[in-house]
């Protein structure tokens, strides 16, 4: 044990962790304000309840070698596969879309959140096995299937949220996988045809939001509403912030999903410029040591698991911030570590989990 | 990342008032409590238009636990199904329900009495016209919202009203209200009420009254349309009296006509026939076309000019009258050779400088100004016509005010009513019109003053002389214009204009009869009004002219006893107010006087003037009193012996003490 407390500090990257458990910590904070006095007074505490399972999936993660995951991880994607499979055929459907896997006692999870793992060890895997200057046109093809099979599967729940996550994913492994430049203008053409062919695909509330967000004006009263009522919450806030518990915006529930989604706006009501910058700061600092991790990490799967990792954290957390003030149009995308939901934090701190057991075994000669 | 915080730069930066302001402005409802209306009070301090407390009944949702008991023992007091009110009740987010407005006072005490949790009462106020429709006219109305909607109440809104007491509450998305949201820390911003200020009338509720009785009388005996009676102190214009008949209750000024809402001393025009000879001759003497001692040439009875024959009234016919006697016996056509040998242009300059054609500056609303033509639209009858009173259209109020220039000599005066302004924390500010302006030489009016009283002695006008006092006057009986052009043949408007006494007067009264049946002429349908009126005015105004202070404020006011007069006058509605305006009118429920023992003071706190006075009289003993109001303190003390025609002081003061049993209607 003694010596367990020498090496773990050394071994274990402190910054990176205090990062992320200030944020789940701020998280808390917020739910516990903005459904204090509501019906969902309780979410707090089982927010609460959901670290305790992600510090378990974190610990798990930490201590198992991920060469060892990355070895299994087509065993690991496909049944991932299979679970996605299952639900638009035989999830129940809660909200209008098949996501959920119902559990005891009341809980239920969301598989999408937690098949992002595998794939990034999938990913992380592929890409160690092709280490040249660029990527194979076979490697790139696996990429695509990767991320294409379980976000077709996905959006046929339907969770256009949740597969929009999966993209920084795809843009980290083709980036530091390595693609020439006539590729790089093919994938942008194609992306942007598919953007704009999808607005076919999109449902009318989609669209809606698309088109609130290109013009909030439309519909003052309707789909703008959202929109609007965040800027006013962030507006309002100021330099300062209103206070913790505070923030009139969200407490007279002018504000909406303000314990998910807009849970920044509310954060900026309540803790103005200032406390913002403080959490986009940590944001920052959790990225930077995930290039550190990354860059120090004893092979190239390892570095580039911890890449396409928390990348993928910290775009999912610029979108959603993007999205609440009104630069991008509003999906279901939540922030990272903060917003209430037990899959979407369980996940985040299993990913979490991955990275510091790549910085666990960065030392060759352990 | 930088287009990020550029953002919130944007946003929590640079226009964060910006969104302070719209999230204010969607999070807080703001809701005005009406303050204490100020009071109206006469020239003594009788109330005429007071506020009263009303209580409305509201309750905090969020402090009950059970509200469906609640709910059932409410329901009978408040005559509200307990369904309703529970529904109210248990809407447990809520801090502030209200279950009924205004309730009477019985249904207030039942509320009070029950001690319900969470159900409580907060007191609003309401007007009330305790005189009942004593000087509507000019008093006017409120609406329900509190705002004057006539009369003084709409001209003095702004003072009256003062400023009312702002709440804000928080509400929330589903447009609840919160005076602490989610049982949090925030508390409502109460804001500062201000009461308002009080107007001090120049009116006498006395003078007031028995103008409108009398009024009244002459216009159910001569079944007329209705009528106007103006008493005016000629020396600074205040208005003494304005009575417009028919009348209505200002308490419950919705069951009235509009018609009878109007304010017809001001606001009705009338051709006023022979009472307007009388400028005629005050231009001829002021322009010195005619001498007081003239002789004018009444032409037998008949004057033709053009193709139209201009004849006396009734079948009188005179050849040649002193000019006195043309005013006296009120010649059609001798004034009108006043007027002809004054010729137009200085005619229609003394007429118009004696403020016809134009508004009197009177602080009323619905002022007419009257109707006057250009000289330049004149035909070659106006200026004979107009000579008794024909081809113009005046208003009472502006002969009243005309007739006071004769009886200031020759100072033409501005009307009005209010002499004071009285704020909240007690300052008093004088109110009242500029200084008024010379129209006529003192000479000419002395002359006109004397004609006016041998109008009453000799003329026309034998019925509004006064026993005691030398009148000076002039009747009027025009005929009306008839829709279709020209004279009405059976509709009149009878008048008798004057003041009193001749040589030094106090007072101008203009009374007029609309539409009279039966007898038609000034002289017999309004003359005898002047006469009750005029000495009735001067026996109230002879009692304070002991107070050498001037009159119009008062000081004190002595007890005459003997002038008790029992008046006719409808109950106080409800209100904690009792008046100390009408002497010897006995509130009902009063049943029981207190005891007074001759030979000792009796206790007099908290009474009104006039139950002291009454007080002191049963127990043999004289009062001097000073303020208005109720009774704050008294010399000598109570149960003080004292020898019988003692004068004790009593100091009044205008707010009310604490209600007593006794003096509550």
């Amino acid at each position: 044990m003694s010596r367990l407390a020498v090496f773990l500090p050394r071994r274990i990257d402190l910054t990176f962790l205090l990062a992320f458990v200030v944020l789940t910590a701020v998280g808390i904070a917020m739910v516990y304000s903005t459904t204090f006095g509501t019906f969902r007074a309780g979410l707090s505490g089982r927010q609460l309840l959901f670290v305790v399972f992600g510090l378990a999936a974190a610990a798990v993660l930490a201590f198992i070698d991920y060469r060892i995951l990355l070895r299994y991880s087509p065993w690991i994607f496909a049944a991932s596969l299979l679970v996605l499979v299952y639900l638009p055929l035989f999830g129940p459907r809660i909200a209008g879309s098949k996501s959920w896997i119902r559990l005891w006692g009341g809980f239920q999870i969301q598989p999408s959140e937690f098949v992002k793992l595998s794939v990034a060890l999938l990913l992380a895997r592929l890409l160690e096995g092709d280490d040249r200057p660029f990527l194979s046109g076979k490697t790139v093809a696996a990429i695509a299937g990767t991320i294409g099979v379980p976000v077709i599967l996905i959006l046929l729940q339907p969770d256009l949220g949740v597969a929009l996550t999966y993209m920084p994913m795809a843009g980290t492994a083709l980036f530091f996988g390595g693609l020439r430049a006539r590729w790089w203008i093919l994938l942008i053409v194609l992306g942007t045809l598919l953007v704009g062919g999808s607005w076919f695909l999109l449902k009318e509330y989609q669209k809606d939001r698309i088109r609130t967000f290109l013009d909030p004006g439309l519909a003052a009263q309707g789909a703008g509403y959202q929109v609007r009522q965040a800027r006013i919450a962030i507006g309002s806030g100021g330099i300062a912030g209103k206070g913790w518990m505070k923030g009139t915006q969200s407490r007279l529930g002018f504000l909406p999903v303000r314990h998910t989604d807009f849970i920044f706006a509310a954060l900026a009501e309540e803790w103005g410029f200032l406390g913002v910058s403080g959490i986009l700061g940590l944001y920052g600092l959790f990225l930077a040591r995930g290039f550190a991790i990354a860059r120090d990490a004893r092979d190239r799967g390892g570095a580039m698991l911890t890449l396409i990792l928390t990348i993928n954290i910290t775009t999912e957390a610029l979108v959603n911030v993007a999205m609440n003030v009104g630069v991008l149009p509003t999906t279901g995308i939540t922030l990272p570590f903060v917003s209430y939901g037990g899959s979407s934090l369980i996940a985040c701190w299993g990913m979490a989990g991955l990275c510091l057991s790549v910085a666990y075994r960065r030392f060759v000669n352990v | 990342m930088v287009c990020l915080f550029a953002r919130l730069v944007d946003l929590q930066v640079l226009r964060k008032d910006d969104f302070a302001k719209r999230a204010r402005r969607q999070q807080e409802r703001t809701v005005e409590l009406p303050p204490r209306r100020g009071a109206i009070l006469d020239r003594e301090g009788r109330p005429l238009a007071v506020t009263a407390a009303v209580d409305s009944v509201f309750a905090i949702p969020s402090e009950l636990e059970e509200p469906e008991p609640i709910a059932r023992a409410l329901s009978p007091i408040l005559g509200i199904p307990a369904r309703d009110l529970a529904k109210k009740l248990s809407d447990a987010d809520r801090d502030f329900v209200w279950l009924a407005r205004r309730v009477p006072e019985a249904v207030a005490r039942q509320v009070k009495d029950r001690r319900l949790p969470g159900i409580r009462l907060l007191q609003e106020s309401t007007r009330k016209y305790p005189q009942g429709p004593l000087g509507a006219a000019l008093l006017g109305y409120v609406g329900t919202d509190n705002q004057g909607l006539a009369g003084l109440e709409y001209r003095y809104d702004r003072e009256i009203r003062g400023r009312p007491a702002r709440v804000t509450f928080l509400r929330d998305a589903a447009q609840r209200s919160y005076a602490t949201p989610g049982r949090g820390r925030w508390r409502a911003e109460l804001g500062e009420e201000v009461e308002g200020e009080s107007l001090l009338l120049t009116l006498d509720a006395s003078i007031q009254h028995v103008a409108e009785q009398e009024l009244q009388a002459a216009v159910s005996t001569w079944r007329a349309k209705g009528g106007s009676v103006i008493v005016l102190d000629p020396s600074d214009g205040a208005v003494l009296a304005l009575a417009s008949a028919p009348g209505f209750n200002p308490n419950r000024y919705g069951d009235s006509e509009p018609e009878a809402r109007r304010n017809h001393p001001i606001a009705d025009l009338y051709e006023p026939g022979s009472t307007f000879k009388i400028f005629t001759a005050g231009a001829a003497l002021e322009a010195g076309t005619v001498g007081p001692d003239d002789l004018i040439d009444c032409g037998g009875g008949i004057l033709t000019i053009g193709s139209t024959t201009i004849h006396e009234h009734g079948k009188n016919r005179w050849g040649v009258l002193p000019l006195a006697d043309v005013i006296a016996h009120s010649s059609n056509i001798g004034i009108a050779h006043v007027a002809l040998g004054l010729g137009k242009a200085p005619y229609f300059r003394t007429i118009r400088s004696l403020g016809f054609g134009q508004k009197s500056g009177v602080d009323l609303e619905g002022e007419s100004n009257g109707l006057l033509r250009d000289v330049s639209s004149w035909s070659a009858l106006t200026l004979p016509t107009m000579a008794f009173g024909q081809e113009v259209g005046v208003t009472v109020l502006q002969m009243a005010r005309a007739y006071a220039a004769i009886a200031s000599g020759g100072i033409l005066p501005t009307p009005h009513l209010v002499s004071a302004i009285r704020r909240a924390d007690g300052r008093v500010e004088r109110r009242g019109p500029a200084p008024g302006k010379r129209v006529l030489t003192e000479r000419t009016a002395g002359i006109l003053r004397s004609f006016l009283t041998r109008v009453v002695e000799s003329g026309t006008g034998k019925l509004s002389a006064i026993p005691g006092f030398s009148v000076a006057g002039k009747t009027g009986t025009a005929q009306k214009a008839a829709p279709g052009g020209g004279y009405s043949r059976d509709r009149f408007v009878g008048s008798f204009i004057g003041f009193v006494p001749a040589e030094s007067p106090r007072v101008v009264i203009a009374v007029v009869i609309d539409e009279p049946r039966g007898k038609i002429y000034g002289g017999d349908v309004a003359a005898p009004v002047f006469s009750a009126l005029g000495a009735e005015t001067l026996r109230i105004l002879r009692e304070e002219a002991h107070d050498v202070s001037g009159r119009r404020t008062p000081t004190f006011l002595s007890a005459d006893l003997s002038s008790l007069r029992q008046a006719t006058i409808g109950p106080v509605l409800g209100a904690n107010v009792v008046l100390a305006s009408l002497r010897g009118w006995t509130p009902p429920g009063e049943a029981a006087p207190r005891r007074e023992v001759v030979g000792e003071v009796p206790d007099l706190s908290g009474l009104s003037g006039r139950d002291a006075v009454r007080s002191l009289a049963r127990a043999g003993l004289g009062a001097h009193l000073t303020g208005s109001g109720f009774v704050v303190s008294q010399s000598p003390l109570p149960r003080v012996p004292a020898e019988p025609g003692t004068v004790c002081s009593v100091a009044l003061s205008i707010e009310p003490p604490p209600a007593r049993e006794e003096v509550e209607p």
